[in-house]
């Protein structure tokens, strides 16, 4: 009986603490995504699962610049840290998932592009991410620019930006290029000598030459300077598209967001956290 | 519409990679299962050991760690292929397992009194193997085969994620550039899988008719 007394009253906390938690919602409209997120007081990110740095499951948890993001935008909204649900994407899952309403939005190393406009919403850009090419330690083929890579084995991530990149601009590189389904599976062949360049944003290509320490080399090849964005599923109401560009922009302003940066890829990438690239990629003004 | 089918004309030509792996690696694997059922009945025990050890090891582990160990650990130890021949390695080494215990239920349905009259009236061990075991068995195993190269043919899939371009990893691709057709893109690639999948069906149906016929 008092076991019973007991658990009604812990009940009884947890209503009043749920209750509690709605106080922020007052400060959104009546009915907008903010409002329903912040009374429900969870969230549903769709976020990478194998970009060290970027958004990474580990033992601990979810970590990352991705991760973080989502983290201070679920912040804003009043969520507490357990209230965010980490769902793990991939390039082909991505779409389906907003479509679906199976996540409430991706922070997932996703790039805008007007393909994707078409079908989704971004918020952001929140991060400009150019990619790179990484060698084995000494650069022994002497690469120095993409035309280098012509005739070798350039190993890149499938189904990535990079790959679409190179179809597109440098389709002479893409005819003897490898594929794996992981940037380090990239890494580690170029360190058997099974390919002789790996290729992907320059942040993972930082962590990973970190991780195997010595054997691999970042080059200053950069190329692909696209941006990523907030995935949204589309509609035409852009209020939780505006809100989250607004709430960016206060991260940046704020110095949250270069902290997320600096925490994450600043600690391979030196020269300091990047500019917040022009906010409004569906959703201006 | 146009876009769908443009699509599915390059997944096509990345099926010919997907079938070139699967019909290899099917041929391989025949082979080297044929041999390591006959390893595994044979008198001399540590050719039997060696066999049960391989088929116990390779058929219980994940075919996605078979293909890590065959491409990133060989190249630790000297050993260095292309990816192709590396992924026809890897399937080649985990279905001949499949094929061998296959082949082995074959064997065993032989009746015993078969081996005996072979062996009273003189033939060798391999003689009776090969003349009087391994074609019944063969032909009495060609229905579970089919499954078992049906099941090869999708796992070759796994592939795409160790450098070759086959199916699978075309369809990734074309999914990063075509956004706004995910959905249809990977109903598409499903369908050439089943429609390649009942046609190997129809020309077992037709092999096991063979078989039934020549006995």
């Amino acid at each position: 009986m008092r076991g019973l007394m007991k658990a009604a009253t812990a009940f009884g906390m947890a209503i009043a603490i749920a209750a509690g938690g709605s106080a922020n919602a007052a400060d959104f409209p009546a009915g907008s995504k903010m409002d329903q997120l912040a009374k429900a007081g969870k969230i549903r990110v769709g976020v990478q699962t194998q970009y060290p740095l970027i958004g990474m499951k580990t033992l601990s948890g979810y970590e990352g610049f991705d991760v973080d993001v989502a983290r201070l935008i679920a912040a804003k909204l009043g969520i507490k840290k357990d209230g965010i649900e980490f769902v793990p994407v991939t390039t082909p899952t991505r779409e389906p998932f907003l479509e679906q309403d199976k996540v409430d939005m991706i922070i997932a190393a996703y790039s805008i592009t007007p393909n994707r406009e078409k079908v989704i919403d971004f918020a952001g850009p929140y991060l400009p991410s150019p990619s790179a090419v990484m060698v084995k330690k000494g650069n022994p083929l002497g690469i120095k620019s993409m035309k280098d890579l012509i005739g070798k084995k350039l190993c890149g991530p499938s189904g990535s930006n990079q790959e679409s990149y190179i179809s597109e601009h440098f389709p002479e590189v893409r005819k003897t290029m490898v594929l794996f389904d992981s940037s380090a599976k990239c890494a580690q062949a170029v360190i058997n000598g099974q390919a002789d360049a790996s290729t992907t944003e320059v942040a993972i290509l930082a962590a990973l030459s970190k991780q195997n320490d010595g054997q691999l080399q970042v080059l200053g090849i950069n190329y692909d300077m696209s941006l990523y964005g907030v995935g949204l599923k589309k509609t035409d109401d852009k209020t939780f598209c505006k809100w989250i560009n607004k709430t960016l922009e206060e991260a940046y302003k704020d110095g949250s967001w270069a902290k997320a940066y600096n925490d994450t890829i600043g600690t391979v990438v030196p020269g300091g956290a990047p500019k917040l690239p022009a906010i409004g990629a569906s959703c201006p003004g | 519409m146009n876009e769908l089918m443009g699509v599915i004309s390059t997944l096509l030509r990345a099926f010919v990679t997907t079938l070139e792996l699967t019909f290899l690696s099917a041929i391989l694997s025949l082979v080297v299962g044929i041999l390591a059922a006959a390893m595994r009945v044979s008198p001399v025990p540590p050719l039997r050991w060696a066999v049960s050890v391989y088929v116990r090891l390779v058929r219980n582990t994940p075919l996605t760690i078979v293909f890590f160990i065959t491409v990133f650990g060989l190249p630790q130890v000297g050993v260095n292929f292309s990816f192709f021949s590396f992924a026809l390695l890897a399937l080649t080494l985990y279905t001949a397992t499949f094929v061998a215990e296959t082949v082995r239920a074959g064997i065993q349905a032989i009746p015993i009194g078969q081996i005996e009259a072979a062996r009273s009236i003189g033939l060798t061990f391999t003689q009776v193997l090969a003349y009087v075991v391994l074609p019944q068995a063969v032909r009495s195993v060609v229905p579970p085969l089919a499954s078992t190269f049906i099941a090869l043919f999708k796992n070759s899939s796994i592939a795409s994620a160790f450098g070759v371009a086959e199916a699978i990893s075309v369809m990734t691709n074309m999914v990063n550039v075509h956004s706004t057709i995910v959905l249809s893109i990977m109903g598409a690639t499903a369908a050439i899988y089943v429609a390649l999948a009942l046609l190997f069906g129809r020309a077992f149906t037709w092999l096991e008719r063979k078989a039934l016929i020549a006995r």
